[in-house]
């Protein structure tokens, strides 16, 4: 008698916070962008700042040392990709920057903005993201260092997302990868505009609307278009082709994409106080 | 004699939400770019996991509610969808160690296993029906064996820590 009352109440508990749990899901995907979950987030974010900053002060040591035990493998490899990486962009910095200054004096002459002019604020990474399904990161920079939401953020290689939630000394940066963000691209090679759209964290990213005679092959790098009403300025590289072939109706061609930046292993990202008005 | 009683209890109640902040601090400095089979670990999951085997089914999934609806604030999927997933997986949990008639020492952490792996499984599905479709792709059963396997590990001091905690 007595089980059958604590399991009874036990249901009603259950049926009360899948209820709750529901309501939640329902207010924030109601929500328009600035609701109050966002605002409720935003406290959060804010709130656990101190403690999270004196954690990280007493175990980051311990922690970095566990993530590079669990990254060993691909270290060696990686570094002998770099260093070969490093010698062709050292012989292609040579002939890029001529044609810089030629494009620069080009962009200038029509009033157009050049990526390395737009004020950028610098950033450490300071977590790869909560959890098991958030392709995000967060940093340590926020609303006190002029942080926004919506700026682009880049790394090294090129694009890396753009800032979705600010705290005053943190922000919350949505990757490329994220399958709910696309990137409005152009191919380096044709000239052509596409979308990128991502497929989650350490996935490549998919493009569309690419037209069936646009050429291009593996290894064309593929930039931001900065068409107007986009929200990343131009010129910025997104990745690497990495496969394409024709759809079998031949209305357009699948392509992927390899990020430009090492998404998984980002240290330091420089936000972008760009400005789309 | 009453009063030290009083005094006692209400030290206890807090004992598990202290927990499981700290977990979740340690956890985030600690264990933050570890990563098995593409699964990153989720160690408040193993506290919720642990009040479901060492207190019933209710307590677990008050625990997974509270739990996943503070990882909800500072992630960006869907608000509520961590609650509502480690809410049931709380309460499941709860119910099948319940209803074990044999018990072992290796029930617990195998427990912790499989429900940590059921939880990365529904929080897919919850996401598919909530149209994120690029959270239900194949790498989803690769990352539930990886969580699985290092909640395994986890799951011996952090039962033990609950079992210290719990009220």
């Amino acid at each position: 008698m007595v089980m059958t009352r604590r399991s009874g109440r036990s249901r009603v508990t259950l049926g009360l916070l899948i209820l709750a749990s529901v309501t939640a899901i329902s207010l924030d995907l109601a929500g328009d962008s600035d609701n109050a979950v966002d605002d409720l987030r935003s406290g959060a974010l804010a709130a656990i700042e101190p403690l999270r900053d004196a954690a990280e002060a007493v175990f980051d040591p311990v922690g970095d040392v566990l993530a590079a035990m669990f990254e060993r493998d691909d270290l060696g490899a990686e570094n002998e990709r770099l260093r070969a990486q490093l010698a062709e962009t050292s012989a292609a910095a040579l002939a890029a920057a001529d044609v810089v200054r030629e494009r620069d004096a080009l962009l200038d002459l029509l009033g157009l903005e050049v990526v390395g002019d737009i004020p950028s604020v610098a950033a450490r990474v300071v977590s790869a993201g909560t959890g098991n399904a958030d392709v995000a990161i967060e940093i340590d920079r926020g609303s006190d260092d002029g942080v926004a939401e919506g700026m682009p953020v880049v790394a090294a290689g090129g694009l890396v997302g753009r800032v979705e939630r600010t705290a005053p000394q943190r922000s919350i940066v949505r990757l490329i990868t994220d399958g709910s963000q696309s990137v409005g691209v152009r191919l380096v090679g044709d000239g052509d505009v596409a979308l990128a759209t991502g497929n989650g964290r350490g996935r490549h990213l998919s493009v569309e609307l690419v037209a069936p005679d646009v050429e291009m092959t593996i290894g064309d790098l593929v930039v931001t278009s900065g068409l107007e009403e986009s929200v990343y300025p131009p010129g910025i590289p997104v990745g690497t082709v990495r496969s394409d072939r024709l759809t079998p109706s031949a209305f357009e061609r699948q392509v992927t994409l390899d990020p430009a930046a090492d998404l998984g292993r980002l240290t330091f990202v420089a936000v972008l106080q760009w400005d789309r008005t | 004699m009453s009063a030290v009683r009083s005094v006692r209890t209400r030290a206890s109640s807090w004992r598990l939400p202290a927990l499981g902040l700290v977990v979740w601090l340690v956890s985030d400095a600690l264990l933050d770019g570890v990563v098995v089979l593409g699964g990153a670990p989720e160690p408040l999951l193993v506290v919720v996991v642990g009040v479901a085997i060492l207190a019933g089914p209710e307590p677990g999934a008050v625990a997974g509610f509270v739990a996943g609806l503070s990882v909800d604030l500072l992630v960006l999927t869907p608000f509520g969808l961590t609650a509502l997933v480690w809410c049931l997986v709380g309460w499941g949990t709860g119910l099948a160690v319940d209803r074990l008639v044999r018990r072992s020492w290796w029930i617990p952490p195998v427990a912790v296993a499989v429900a940590s792996m059921a939880a990365v499984l529904l929080f897919a599905l919850g996401a598919a029906v909530l149209g994120a479709a690029h959270l239900t792709t194949l790498d989803r059963m690769s990352v539930a064996v990886g969580v699985g396997l290092m909640h395994l590990v986890l799951a011996v001091p952090i039962l033990h820590a609950v079992r210290w905690a719990r009220p």
